[in-house]
């Protein structure tokens, strides 16, 4: 495990449980990022790595169940890992609802919180490829010619060379070479590839002018 | 008495029968008198005595008053002057017949105005005393609503005195849990702490290649949290034995009757007699009184609970006080229930340490640590033959209640 390959930030305002819980993370190679409320933690530019978020529900201002609610509206998918010292049902159910990974009980054993870490780091790197890929995907599609793009409306549709060219007017051969400069820029390798990537892209789905 | 009620409001009604009725009695009193004269007339040699009109005149006087006691009077002098002058049997006219009806005639006038003089007196007399008690009869419904109102005023107090240490006691309570709270979180983040780092240290020590720096580390930080916690707990300890707030003398005989008023009702539903014997003389505690009733509480709520579960004997709880040495007064509280077999007395007031199946074992540590504030002691034994006993040594403050 390299040293930014993921980050964990806890929120908690006690400096002995920072701290603790900071050792631990060390210990199996996790790099941690200590705030002590959640404005501290908003005020961190975050890095580009998988992350997630060990959060203490009783807190200075806002509790950490108002935090959650926060972050879910700023649109941040970091998972939430909660710690309490004092957690009722209704309140972890209400966690959980939100979106929480896991809910943990002040003390906890350090396995339960490590692997309810990993579980969440897992979640967050599988979030960030699929995002990663996403954005290749319409970075390729943007290289695109407007002709290559109406070219390939059609031939997701399941149609022949010969029936686009009729369609867009123009010959067999020239939609033949619009689209090996498509299958080029687009870097699939079939026609199946391609029908995937329009799918993920929401390719074609309203009609090309 | 018709005439007295024509002065009055009632007869006010009817005007003309009202002021006729008093002339019409003159006239008929100086008719009856007339009547009696010549009456007398018949046995009497010579002239008449003429007495019987200076009655109808004062008669009428006094009953109606001045005015138809002057016109008795002015029916009377014709009659005076018939009798005196005109009626003379010899009809030998001298002078001191002239003189005595004049006589008679100042007589008749006098009488009549000393008669509705006096009666005027007299009414006013009565009417000032009719006054005077009609005040009084006032005064005394003032008095019984002003006692009345002192009572009530007496019994809201009393309400509102009950309702008072109610809410001290919920307060208190309330606090407790929120200071329970509080304690529990304040443990709780140095132990998660302690937890944490002790099991960073063991990976440390574990792991391929031990890390021995970090392992020290994460050990010595386990110390510190672990140290922090103990400062946690001595705070706490601090602060119940400074807990002095509210101090006032406190009456023994008053403390314990609200405690007993509120507990009236559990004693009631289990058929448990209760026998109180304070000495009236007792000088007062100086102490905070709910804090003391808090113990008595607790005690008197410890009995009852034992006591519902005995069967096949009077259950009774008996409380009594005496002086102690040095000016300090012992009180006992004892039941007869099931006491305590299965431990020592002085284990009762280790906490968490319970007879009861449900119960935390607070109570009794708590009143100890409450009795101990107040510089007293509070120990237990075993009652014989059955229950428990408990005293409580606090030191009077040597006033007299």
């Amino acid at each position: 495990m390299t040293k930014h390959d993921a980050i964990v930030y806890v929120v908690d305002d006690d400096d002995a449980i920072r701290e603790a819980l900071g050792g631990l993370l060390r210990s199996v190679g996790l790099t941690m990022i200590g705030s002590g409320s959640p404005r501290e933690f908003m005020a961190h530019d975050r890095a580009d790595a998988p992350s997630c978020l060990v959060l203490d529900v009783r807190l200075p201002g806002a509790s950490g169940l108002e935090f959650q609610r926060e972050l879910a509206a700023a649109n941040e998918n970091i998972p939430i890992i909660f710690i309490t010292g004092h957690g009722d049902i209704p309140m972890s159910v209400r966690a959980m609802k939100a979106g929480a990974v896991e809910f943990l009980t002040k003390p906890f054993r350090d396995q339960d919180l490590l692997d309810a870490i990993q579980g969440a780091l897992a979640t967050d790197r599988a979030r960030r490829d699929q995002e990663r890929s996403l954005s290749d995907l319409r970075t390729r599609l943007a290289s695109l010619t407007e002709r290559e793009k109406q070219v390939m409306a059609i031939l997701v549709q399941g149609h022949v060379n010969k029936q686009i060219g009729a369609a867009i007017g123009t010959t067999e051969s020239t939609v033949k070479a619009h689209r090996a400069q498509i299958m080029r820029k687009m870097q699939a390798a079939t026609l199946a590839d391609l029908i995937r990537m329009a799918g993920r892209l929401q390719f074609g789905a309203e009609p090309v002018a | 008495m018709p005439l007295r009620l024509l002065n009055s409001s009632a007869g006010l009604r009817n005007d003309n029968q009202t002021l006729a009725a008093p002339y019409a009695l003159a006239l008929l009193l100086v008719a009856a008198a007339l009547a009696s004269t010549l009456l007398l007339q018949t046995v009497y040699v010579g002239r008449p005595p003429l007495f019987p009109f200076f009655a109808a005149i004062a008669a009428a006087a006094w009953f109606g008053g001045k005015g138809p006691g002057y016109f008795a009077s002015a029916v009377s002098v014709p009659l005076g002057l018939y009798f005196y002058v005109v009626a003379r049997p010899d009809h030998d006219l001298h002078f001191r017949d002239f003189l005595l009806f004049v006589f008679f005639a100042t007589c008749a006038f006098l009488g009549g105005a000393l008669n509705s003089r006096h009666r005027k007196t007299e009414d006013g007399l009565r009417s000032a005393h009719r006054d005077l008690q009609a005040k009084a009869t006032e005064l005394q419904h003032a008095n019984d609503a002003l006692l009345a109102e002192m009572a009530e005023r007496r019994r809201t107090e009393a309400t509102l005195e009950a309702m008072r240490s109610k809410l001290g006691r919920v307060m208190r309570l309330t606090t407790m849990a929120e200071m329970a709270a509080s304690i529990a979180h304040e443990i709780n983040q140095p132990l998660t702490a302690i937890v944490t780092n002790g099991e960073t240290c063991v990976r440390w020590l574990n792991a391929a290649e031990p890390n021995i720096a970090e392992a020290q580390d994460a050990a010595k930080r386990a110390v510190r949290d672990a140290e922090r916690a103990s400062q946690v707990v001595s705070r706490i300890r601090a602060m119940v034995r400074n807990a002095l707030a509210d101090r006032e003398q406190v009456s023994l005989q008053a403390c314990l009757d609200d405690v007993l008023a509120l507990l009236l009702a559990d004693l009631t539903a289990h058929q448990i007699e209760i026998r109180c014997e304070v000495p009236p003389a007792l000088p007062t505690l100086f102490g905070d009184r709910i804090q003391l009733q808090q113990v008595f509480f607790n005690l008197l709520t410890n009995a009852i609970e034992s006591l519902s579960e005995t069967t096949g004997r009077q259950r009774d709880i008996t409380i009594s006080a005496e002086r102690g040495r040095e000016n300090t007064v012992v009180i006992l509280l004892r039941d007869n229930g099931a006491g305590f077999q299965d431990c020592e007395p002085e284990q009762l007031f280790d906490s968490f340490v319970t007879t009861k199946p449900s119960g935390m074992g607070m109570g009794l540590s708590i009143s100890r640590t409450i009795v101990e504030t107040h510089g007293g002691t509070l120990t237990a034994s075993r009652a014989i033959p059955h229950g428990a006993a408990f005293a409580i040594t606090l030191p009077l403050s040597g006033e007299e209640p």
